[in-house]
């Protein structure tokens, strides 16, 4: 059961459920198990179990996925609880449609294996992507000739669009992120400024890929977007095997995407990694570990100059972890330097601090270890829950840092892990 | 810096109205800039940002914040950590005298969230305090938003000489249960420096704790300059019955409403009677006058004229019947007179029943209260009665929350009752949660008010017992 759930919470509240009073018109047959069970919503949620694989479908809006109503129905059936029976109407529904569906991606023609098509896709790709980092380049050389004042978003956001043409989604996201820096904020001219040199150095490095040693050209091009086949990097990437502690877990939502960052931190080998999950929005992310728990299991590393992105290649079942080490500030700041030395274009870099307290800094608040050193918090965060927790004693955090200073995700009371 | 700040002013204004200077750069950055100005610029601008970046050097403030004490109650259980994300504004100050009651602490994370809840509900200031403990205090100490956090024992010298007008309120509650000599001198010794509207607030206090050792310091505020503090200590007054203004409002009514055989005739007051404005506040409208005379004359001055019912009963010449009844009403609230409150409330004309009539529920022993309910449900419609549900004063007894419960369970498919539904969801005592209508079958034709109330009292019941886990 632990094994489907998407987090131990699932499994007691699945417990619960099967414990609950609330269920009627069980059953189950040779490819299901289903039942009706009474939730606080209006209509009684329709809970359905397809054992082979097994598939879960409920009516109830949790978004977690098996919500706890299908687990709990597994419990009951698992426990021998469920008689045999008949399958509904609409069991037969939902698995007629599962099976439709299962036939229409058995139709699909597997993509062909030709070796030769591939490699000429790929020098296609290599040549468009070449062309427009050099357009990128002269019109960066233009831009900087005639004046930054005189920049504004629009353009920034066509020449990302020829970007997006030339297959170069990493320089289509910079100039946006450099659009969208303009006029914000007092600095803004220095943020731009950098968002745009570094595009700039991003775009020099893409025009001589075969040239740089292999762990920077891998950098270079997956900051340039190309896709990485991730089972290349399960079979090719480096393992790590590890305890990894759930440092931090941070949703980021846009229009077109929901983004999951977990922030991982080898207990052993102190490795930081990061584990990336995607969703249409509305709809559940794959399953990840909950924070402030460890995962003993093998991280398969993404090729690069500084390794951080990782897939999980092998994982056993998460742990409540009590309050793990830190860092001191200047330790950690370090290990960002150091980072920042092998990848010039890195965005965010993941801290545990061990013993910070909060101090009223400038117009808002930092963090203070016990050595006296200080990293500010990031403007846009709201620094209320972090300083409740704390009252003002020692806490360790696990964080993001850059440029914009430290946004803290996970704190801990006592042994108690809490979200920000 | 300097070498950074140049870079970014020449690549703002162009490099053809400013090149950049080499030797303005660090020895190791020059060698990277080569080629065309511009070229030259975004290299190096690359470079430097990122030595900004990678040596961010931490700063080494002087000043520490002072730690809360250690607060050892134990967290409220999980299932109710669960449930806080959930609970509706308007019960979260029940949770929380609930999680208050059992001794325990909220999770910390949560009290920025409920102390921004409170800013705008300060219903939910004390329960809130007592909960956040030590990390509240801390808390209303960084933020001024939330200096109602603070927590008032530990300031108890400097609230009532430097606090906030809302502590100094708070102080003075508190205070004028634990330590009423002490408020009192406390309040005399600043009074006449306090302004005119914290004057009035602070009589409001005053209010909740009266005592008839309260009457020459009222007496003095009827000379106050300000028109609102004159009245609230008229209103104060009035609910003295052994009180000086009382005694003259005595005497004014047995001048004014007089048995006339089976009649009371009255004669309205003067307005321009300067010691009778000096006693009511203010106003110079004769009936409302007459109202507030009678509201302030100490109920068994009518003893003479027979029972309560009987008073109420009498047939008035000279005035409209109902501005005797309003005042008697105001009286029997003031008075707090079970006989006379079940009187008005018996003789209540159904056009004008208000919070003032039923207000008199209050004043009667709980065992009466279902009979009361009965009263009003007679005289009224449906509908006005789930107005009056609305009115009921508040907290309810266990036998007026099962009576209003009776009453809704009984008209189960009049869709115009949800208003009261809402109220006595929200209103009966925690004993009226398993009420059938919470636990039995929804009723075929239910209005949809029904199932809500149904929700309202499972989702408190639960709220009650997994606080007992």
């Amino acid at each position: 059961m632990r094994a489907v759930a998407p987090d131990p919470g699932s499994v007691a509240a699945g417990r619960a459920q099967a414990a609950a009073t609330g269920w009627s018109g069980l059953g189950a047959s040779d490819g299901a198990v289903w039942g009706t069970c009474t939730g606080s919503g209006k209509n009684p949620y329709l809970t359905c179990v397809e054992l082979s694989e097994p598939a879960f479908r409920c009516s109830c809006p949790s978004r977690k996925f098996p919500c706890k109503h299908a687990l709990g129905l597994l419990f009951l059936w698992a426990d021998g609880a469920v008689p045999a029976g008949e399958e509904p109407e609409w069991v037969r529904g939902w698995l007629a449609e599962r099976a439709q569906r299962s036939r229409r991606r058995a139709g699909r023609p597997e993509a062909p294996r030709d070796p030769e098509a591939a490699a000429r896709r790929a020098e296609q790709r290599a040549e468009r992507v070449a062309a427009g980092a050099a357009e990128l380049r002269e019109w960066l050389v233009d831009r900087v000739r005639g004046g930054l004042a005189g920049a504004d978003a629009e353009e920034l956001y066509g020449v990302a669009a020829r970007m997006v043409d030339a297959q170069a989604p990493g320089l289509a996201g910079g100039l946006r992120r450099a659009a969208g820096s303009i006029g914000r904020g007092r600095d803004w001219p220095a943020r731009l400024l950098t968002e745009l040199a570094l595009l700039h150095v991003l775009a020099e490095a893409g025009t001589r890929l075969p040239t740089l040693p292999a762990d920077l050209a891998a950098t270079v091009r997956s900051r340039l977007g190309y896709p990485t086949d991730t089972a290349d990097v399960l079979a090719t990437g480096e393992r790590v095997a590890d305890e990894w502690l759930v440092a931090a877990v941070t949703d980021e939502v846009t229009e077109r995407l929901t983004t999951r960052r977990t922030w991982l931190r080898g207990q052993a080998t102190g490795r930081p990694a990061l584990v990336l999950a995607f969703a249409p929005p509305g709809q559940p992310l794959p399953r990840t570990f909950p924070a402030g728990h460890t995962v003993r299991g093998v991280l398969a590393f993404y090729p690069g100059a500084a390794p951080l992105r990782a897939l999980v290649a092998d994982a056993g079942d998460p742990v409540r972890s009590g309050r793990p080490a830190g860092d001191p500030v200047c330790a950690a700041l370090r290990s960002f330097a150091d980072a920042l030395a092998a990848d010039p274009w890195l965005e965010r870099w993941p801290l545990v601090l061990a013993d910070v307290a909060p101090v009223a800094h400038g117009d808002g608040w930092a963090l203070v270890d016990r050595e006296g050193a200080a990293l500010p918090l990031a403007e846009r965060v709201d620094p209320w829950p972090l300083l409740a927790v704390s009252a003002g004693a020692p806490v360790t955090v696990a964080g993001e840092w850059n440029a914009a200073g430290l946004r803290p995700l996970t704190c801990w009371d006592g042994d108690r892990v809490v979200r920000l | 810096m300097n070498a950074w700040n140049d870079l970014v002013s020449a690549a703002l204004l162009g490099t053809q109205r400013r090149r950049i200077d080499p030797a303005g750069l660090p020895a190791a950055v020059r060698p990277l800039v080569a080629g065309a100005p511009e070229e030259a610029l975004l290299r190096s601008a690359a470079v430097l940002a990122n030595y900004r970046r990678a040596g961010h050097v931490p700063a080494r403030p002087e000043a520490r914040l002072p730690v809360a004490e250690r607060d050892g109650r134990p967290l409220v259980p999980a299932a109710a950590r669960r449930r806080l994300l959930r609970i509706p504004a308007d019960l979260l100050g029940e949770w929380l005298q609930a999680v208050h009651e059992k001794g325990m602490r909220v999770p910390p994370e949560h009290l920025p969230a409920l102390a921004e809840a409170a800013r705008t509900r300060p219903a939910l200031r004390p329960p809130l305090a007592a909960v956040a403990g030590p990390a509240g205090s801390w808390l209303g100490e960084r933020n001024p938003a939330w200096a109602f956090l603070v927590s008032v024992a530990a300031e108890a010298d400097r609230v009532w000489a430097y606090g906030g007008p809302l502590q100094r309120r708070e102080w003075l509650d508190r205070t004028l249960s634990a330590d009423p000599a002490a408020a009192r001198t406390a309040l005399s010794s600043t009074w006449a420096r306090e302004p005119a509207g914290d004057r009035a607030e602070f009589l409001a206090v005053v209010g909740r704790h009266l005592d008839p050792a309260d009457e020459p310091f009222l007496e003095n505020a009827l000379d106050d300059r300000a028109g609102q503090v004159r009245e609230s200590a008229a209103e104060l007054l009035a609910r003295l019955p052994g009180s000086r203004l009382a005694g003259r409002m005595r005497e004014r009514a047995g001048r004014l409403v007089q048995r006339d055989g089976e009649r009371l005739a009255v004669a309205l007051p003067d307005p321009d009677d300067a010691a009778l404005l000096r006693d009511t506040g203010g106003v110079r409208h004769p009936a409302e006058l007459l109202r507030r005379i009678v509201g302030a004359t100490p109920l068994n001055h009518w003893a003479q004229d027979g029972t309560p019912e009987q008073v109420l009963a009498r047939p008035v010449t000279g005035c409209d019947p109902g501005v005797l009844r309003a005042g008697w009403t105001l009286a029997a609230g003031r008075q707090r007179d079970a006989a006379w409150g079940a009187a008005v409330l018996a003789a209540a004309d159904p056009a004008s029943i208000d919070g003032t009539v039923t207000e008199m529920v209050r004043l009667l022993p709980a065992a009466l209260h279902r009979p009361a309910v009965g009263v009003l449900a007679a005289k009224l419609s449906p509908h006005a009665m789930a107005s009056a549900v609305t009115l009921l004063p508040q907290p309810w007894s266990p036998e007026l929350g099962a009576a209003v419960l009776d009453w809704l369970a009984a008209h189960p498919g009049n869709r115009g009752l949800g208003g009261a539904a809402r109220a006595a969801g929200r209103t009966v005592p925690t004993g009226c949660l398993r009420h059938p209508i919470a636990t039995a079958p929804l009723p075929v034709g239910a209005a949809p008010w029904w199932r809500e109330l149904a929700t309202t009292l499972t989702f408190r019941r639960e709220m009650h017992e997994e606080l007992d886990t």
